[in-house]
């Protein structure tokens, strides 16, 4: 059923959906995603920060500021998509008058992955405007960097979708949180370099998606540009496809085939 | 005879191995309004589901508006007007806002979608509440608009699940005229009921269904006259006077159904009730016109509620 059934516009309705809701609230969100992450500077930068003079040849700042970009990134995304969609599947049934319409399951699901991605690239904003203000990042480099973010954004987005087709209730968000997003934040080289990890460890790490979306943030923010950065970004599109496209596939089961 | 807009094959739908609709084939014209009738779960949702394209048959074959359904979902779902049982919106927005989203769903035009939902707004008279919430809405305003959003795109054919379930007498008027003028326009329409009166009225044919299998269908007086006549003489007995009652009915050449205690006589249209009330001794007794009711009691063998009663 629905085939290869979706088209722009119809994803975009799905997008101006969140967003009828989004620019009713949108300073508060805009405050909080703008204070948490300072607050996160101030405690690992200065706190932390005191006691190393340099990692891999920069200062604590500098080193933990791209990395903390794309968690706060993909945390933003994540939650929201899991969230936020869990709601509109059990309560909300949003997506069940959604399908009354000519909107195909596709469209619900690829229109929400880019509405996860742009509340993530939007949380970016605010740890930008810290980060440009402390010399930490180059205002030509912000456009790009924004892009890079929606970009990891819209991957967690539909890890988060994902989860949303396998839980019946939210206590269970609990596991892919604990169980995936949280050491995947602790051991993707956030807090310190993977470079510390004895060698069969470090492969495992890099079949986390955010240590790619670390290590190309980190490269391009800090200018040390190789051509490891084009495969950061092949790993990172193929697993946003392979995510969103499960996805698809079992949300559609969910809600036409229901059995 | 008007064209098909809705023809159904041996629809089955299954869920494991339990089927909840079984074999349904139905024909719906254009200009007419086609009643599902049945208890609850008699599988009246399911074959509405499958007609929206909201839910895969397992099995059989549908067109709806001379478009294939296990293909051309989306064209369908463009080109009928679906109004739920249950009203779902976006709460925190206005109820101009709803409709153009939905207009926006639908693909239609800023200005289309503008005039279109003043003229909805304007037909259910929800224009003080243009810029209201549509959590502030009253109960009887929220049924309104979700009349009004399934009408937004101009429909050909109508889908309505339990189109006047917890209404007010005034309320349920107000929509049966509404469906009326849906049908003068020439368009289509099915519903779900499980109101005899409601199908009687409205419905220019129905289709009698019981555990996901249609028992009859046809137009409401036909069935009845067929199946019934054109009286009951429904009244009470003691269970021990039973069967002395209905071999008496059998004697005088009348058919009888025994539900529970009460017994209905059925009076055919050539035949007189005069004879039957001689022997009936019963405080309780009533002579009535036959009803859909009747029609219902005869093919399903228990009363429309949710468990079948059984035979004393």
């Amino acid at each position: 059923m629905h085939n290869s059934n979706w088209d722009f516009q119809s994803i975009l309705a799905i997008w101006y959906r969140n967003y009828l809701y989004f620019k009713k609230h949108w300073l508060v969100s805009f405050l909080w995603v703008f204070i948490e992450p300072l607050f996160f500077l101030i405690a690992f930068g200065y706190g932390l920060g005191f006691f190393i003079s340099n990692v891999e040849g920069v200062s604590y700042f500098e080193f933990f500021f791209p990395a903390l970009l794309v968690n706060s990134a993909m945390f933003v995304s994540f939650f929201i998509s899991t969230y936020d969609n869990l709601s509109k599947l059990l309560f909300q049934k949003t997506f069940a008058y959604q399908l009354i319409t000519p909107i195909s399951p596709q469209e619900i699901v690829l229109g929400e992955i880019l509405w996860g991605g742009t509340k993530g690239a939007f949380s970016a904003v605010g740890i930008l405007i810290v980060g440009l203000s402390m010399g930490l990042v180059a205002l030509w480099k912000i456009p790009l960097i924004l892009g890079f973010v929606f970009l990891v954004s819209c991957l967690f987005s539909a890890l988060g979708f994902l989860v949303v087709t396998f839980v019946k209730n939210f206590d269970q968000i609990i596991y892919p949180t604990s169980g995936l997003i949280i050491p995947m934040s602790l051991f993707s080289g956030t807090y310190f370099p993977i470079s510390n990890y004895p060698a069969f460890f470090k492969y495992f790490i890099y079949l986390f998606p955010l240590t790619h979306a670390v290590e190309f943030c980190r490269s391009f923010l800090l200018n040390q540009y190789t051509w490891l950065m084009v495969g950061n970004l092949i790993y990172l599109v193929a697993a946003l496809v392979a995510f969103s496209y499960i996805a698809v596939d079992r949300f559609q089961k969910l809600v036409v085939t229901d059995v | 005879m008007s064209p098909i807009v809705v023809e159904g094959k041996s629809l089955t739908k299954k869920y494991g191995d339990q089927a909840v609709v079984s074999d349904v084939s139905l024909q719906i014209h254009q200009g007419e309004c086609f009643g599902l009738l049945g208890p609850n779960g008699a599988g009246k949702t399911s074959i509405l589901r499958m007609i929206s394209c909201l839910s895969e048959m397992t099995s059989g074959e549908l067109f709806v508006l001379g478009q294939n359904a296990r293909k051309n979902q989306r064209k369908i779902k463009s080109l009928i007007g679906v109004i739920p049982q249950e009203d779902h919106f976006e709460e925190e927005a206005t109820v101009l806002e709803n409709l153009m989203l939905f207009a926006r769903y639908y693909k239609m035009d800023r200005e289309a979608a503008r005039l279109a939902s003043q003229d909805v707004m304007r037909l259910f008279r929800l224009e003080p509440s243009t810029h209201k919430e549509v959590r502030y809405l009253s109960g009887g305003n929220r049924r309104k608009l979700s009349f009004a959003r399934g009408m937004l795109h101009n429909p050909l054919l109508f889908i309505f699940d339990e189109p006047t379930v917890g209404m007010d007498s005034l309320a349920r008027l107000w929509i049966w005229d509404y469906l009326k003028k849906i049908k003068r326009e020439e368009k289509s329409i099915v519903l779900t009921t499980h109101f005899m009166e409601e199908a009687e009225t409205l419905c220019d044919r129905v289709a009698i269904i019981d555990k996901g299998k249609i028992l009859i269908q046809g137009a409401p007086q036909e069935l009845i006259q067929n199946e019934i006549g054109k009286e009951v003489v429904q009244f009470e007995v003691k269970n021990s006077d039973i069967s002395y009652y209905t071999s008496r009915i059998k004697e005088k050449g009348y058919v009888s159904l025994t539900l529970g205690n009460t017994i209905f006589i059925h009076v055919k249209k050539e035949m007189d009730s005069r004879p039957v009330l001689d022997f009936i001794s019963s405080s309780q007794m009533v002579i009535r016109r036959a009803q859909l009711n009747d029609v219902f009691l005869k093919v399903t063998g228990h009363e429309l509620k949710d468990e079948p009663i059984p035979y004393a």
